[in-house]
């Protein structure tokens, strides 16, 4: 292995950097903290206040959506400023090659968009089907679907992913005697 | 209460698990303690806090192995010393990186958990004088603190802590009963549950993350660890560095007392303080790597566990993201962290502190096994492991309520806990804002009625006063930062450079 190779893995799962994946804007999370501390002030005003008191159930939430605003809007005002900033000192070379990189992670990276909404689609499907194929059924499907759409040979997705289901059955169900969706088996 | 079967089973299992978690490259003890959250549910409370204590301290341990064989940090506690490690491992000296690393994280462990009997009683003493005004201040104090040192940036920490401390405050209002956020669901009226939200924000988001990072996937080509007759040498060598094993115990304890800092706070600190003493410290993380570094921060990052423990028990404020989650489990449980567990609990205490000892004894075996089949843990094919790791979480968050709307909250948390990642927005203060949020709004609401509205209060009193000043220290302490660089300074470099 290559010490190239090593710290390219190294940076991808690095905890702070998520692997590969251009971060989204600050500038949505400054929206988002703001809108959304606005909405939670506006809500808990319409709770009620006990007679004669003026601490009521909307003060707590009150001063979360609060803070929630402000920090979302310093986060924006700072935001700018670098923009700003950025502008004054960004050569057309640097931002060129930086396009480019972007333009090759994007396009790696589309595809494994799949593989997360395959995953996220699983848990979707166990929400909806669970209580009507029961969960050995269900989590079979799971297991065995996300196997082979992470990259695993049909002959061994199928191995793993009934054994694991039923490793898992046995867990929650017998030993810990959690009431698992039974669905049509009965 | 520890010597039962079935606490000696769950330790020797969630020891096996923590190692195993900790040694895939990408799966941190938070992760690992998020999936053992069902599990813990239906134990007994001293089985529970025993899973998350040996569990935490193993993957703690563990996450050097994938340090030393692809230079790929396990847990964020031990990127400090990744490069040490890797270089050492590729010039044959495997084992004495990563068995160093086990002997200075169990000796460091003991350290911690000796730091922990010795201060926790005399702070929980202390606490029993505690007011809610005062209990006010220490939980906007852990929380503060939270947010001050959490990596990256301290708005995106405030924004966090404040998503956090909103989940609390779903459902059934802590003064009148009346209820807030439900919008006529059943469901939230006894608000969002704690599991879900934990296994969405670590379980799912990870794995999201893990499947847009398939260059971690590829099975790793990873040198030889074991040759014979190297553990003697191991033992010498450890021996030769013991102040350096003291120092960073100590560091550790120190460190991981603080509220709001954790391991990898610790392991950066120490390994900053130990480059700056070392003779040798110019060598530090070049050419063939020192053992040195590794002492120093693993004994660092696991006294401090140790040590994380002394506010989560003396006030009930957590000291990092696993402590949090143990005190979440413990108030399930019935049990409140705090002062009465000094004077009502003491059985609890106790059971607590022994099994701090049992899981740093028990890691020295346990780590030697998993060393020595590293090169098969660290091939584990990663379809087979995320696809078991998203089973895991559904069945996880099912079996707290048996229903399908805690799998829909584990969803919902984990598209926000990935897009905060993505967006470098910290998670822990999310766990503490949810833990912390009742007792800040419980304690405010209190002192409020019972003084009829005067918030003077909150500062006259000598307690509150003092709290009241740390409170205001630490939201100084980036300023501190600034003016007087030094040991922080080069913590920052070098967190800078590990990014890069």
């Amino acid at each position: 292995m290559s010490p190239q190779h090593v710290d390219h893995r190294q940076r991808n799962v690095d905890s702070e950097e998520v692997p590969g994946v251009k971060p989204l804007s600050d500038g949505l999370l400054s929206i988002a903290s703001i809108v959304g501390g606005i909405a939670v002030v506006l809500y808990s005003t319409t709770l009620p206040t006990p007679s004669g008191g003026s601490f009521g159930p909307g003060l707590f939430p009150g001063i979360v959506g609060s803070l929630s605003a402000l920090f979302g809007f310093v986060l924006g005002v700072a935001l700018l400023a670098q923009i700003m900033a950025r502008r004054e000192d960004r050569t057309s070379l640097v931002g060129e090659r930086e396009a480019l990189k972007a333009s090759e992670r994007r396009g790696r990276l589309s595809s494994h968009w799949w593989d997360v909404a395959a995953a996220l689609g699983a848990i979707g499907f166990y929400i909806l089907l669970a209580d009507v194929l029961g969960f050995i059924v269900t989590i079979s499907v799971i297991q065995i679907g996300l196997m082979i759409k992470f990259g695993s040979k049909i002959r061994w997705s199928f191995v793993i992913g009934v054994i694991s289901t039923l490793i898992l059955y046995a867990v929650f169900e017998q030993l810990l005697l959690i009431q698992l969706p039974d669905g049509f088996i009965g | 209460m520890v010597g039962t079967v079935e606490t000696i089973l769950v330790i020797l299992i969630s020891g096996f698990f923590g190692l195993l978690m900790g040694a895939l490259p990408g799966m941190t003890a938070t992760l690992a303690v998020a999936l053992l959250l069902p599990f813990t549910l239906f134990m007994d409370p001293v089985p529970a806090i025993a899973a998350i204590i040996t569990m935490s301290a193993m993957a703690i341990f563990a996450g050097d192995i994938p340090g030393a064989l692809l230079r790929i940090p396990g847990t964020p506690s031990s990127a400090a010393y990744v490069d040490d490690a890797y270089r050492m491992t590729q010039n044959g000296k495997g084992v004495l990186a990563l068995g160093g690393g086990l002997l200075a994280s169990s000796l460091g462990g003991l350290f911690g958990t000796a730091v922990l009997i010795l201060f926790a009683p005399a702070i929980g003493a202390f606490a029993l004088q505690f007011t809610s005004f005062e209990y006010f201040w220490v939980a906007v104090l852990g929380l503060t603190t939270a947010v001050v040192i959490s990596q990256g940036s301290q708005l995106k920490g405030g924004i966090s802590l404040m998503i956090g401390l909103l989940i609390s405050t779903v459902g059934i209002d802590v003064t009148l009963g009346i209820p807030r956020f439900t919008f006529g669901s059943a469901e939230l009226t006894a608000g969002i549950s704690f599991i879900p939200v934990m296994i969405g924000l670590f379980g799912i988001s990870q794995v999201m993350i893990n499947l847009l990072s398939p260059d971690s996937w590829s099975s790793p080509n990873v040198s030889e660890v074991w040759p014979k007759g190297s553990v003697g040498l191991l033992f010498r060598s450890v021996w030769k560095l013991r102040t350096r094993l003291l120092s960073g115990s100590a560091i550790g304890g120190a460190v991981g007392s603080l509220p709001g800092a954790g391991s990898d706070i610790a392991a950066w600190v120490a390994y900053a303080v130990t480059k700056n003493t070392s003779k040798r410290g110019h060598l530090f993380g070049r050419g063939k790597g020192e053992i040195e570094p590794i002492i120093g921060a693993s004994s660092a990052n696991n006294s401090s566990v140790g040590a994380a423990y002394i506010p989560t028990l003396a006030f009930g404020i957590p000291g990092d993201t696993v402590t949090a989650i143990l005190v979440g489990v413990l108030l399930m449980k019935g049990i409140t962290p705090g002062p009465e567990l000094f004077s009502s609990d003491t059985s609890t205490l106790y059971s607590i502190f022994i099994l701090f000892i049992i899981a740093n004894i028990l890691m020295v075996p346990l780590g030697l096994v998993a060393i020595r089949a590293s090169t098969y843990i660290v091939n584990i094919p990663r379809p087979i492991l995320l696809t078991t790791i998203v089973s895991i979480c559904i069945v996880g968050s099912f079996s707290v309520n048996n229903t399908v709307f805690d799998i829909a909250i584990m969803l919902l948390f984990g598209i926000l806990g990935y897009f905060l990642t993505v967006t470098k927005v910290p998670l822990a203060p999310i766990v503490l804002g949810i833990v912390l949020g009742p007792i800040v709004e419980r304690s405010f609401m209190q002192s409020m009625i019972a003084t009829g509205g005067d918030v003077t209060q909150f500062v006259t009193r000598p307690i509150s006063l003092v709290l009241m000043c740390l409170v205001v220290l630490v939201l100084m302490l980036p300023l501190i930062r600034k003016v007087f660089g030094g040991v922080f300074s080069g913590v920052g470099r070098m967190k800078m450079r590990e990014r890069l």
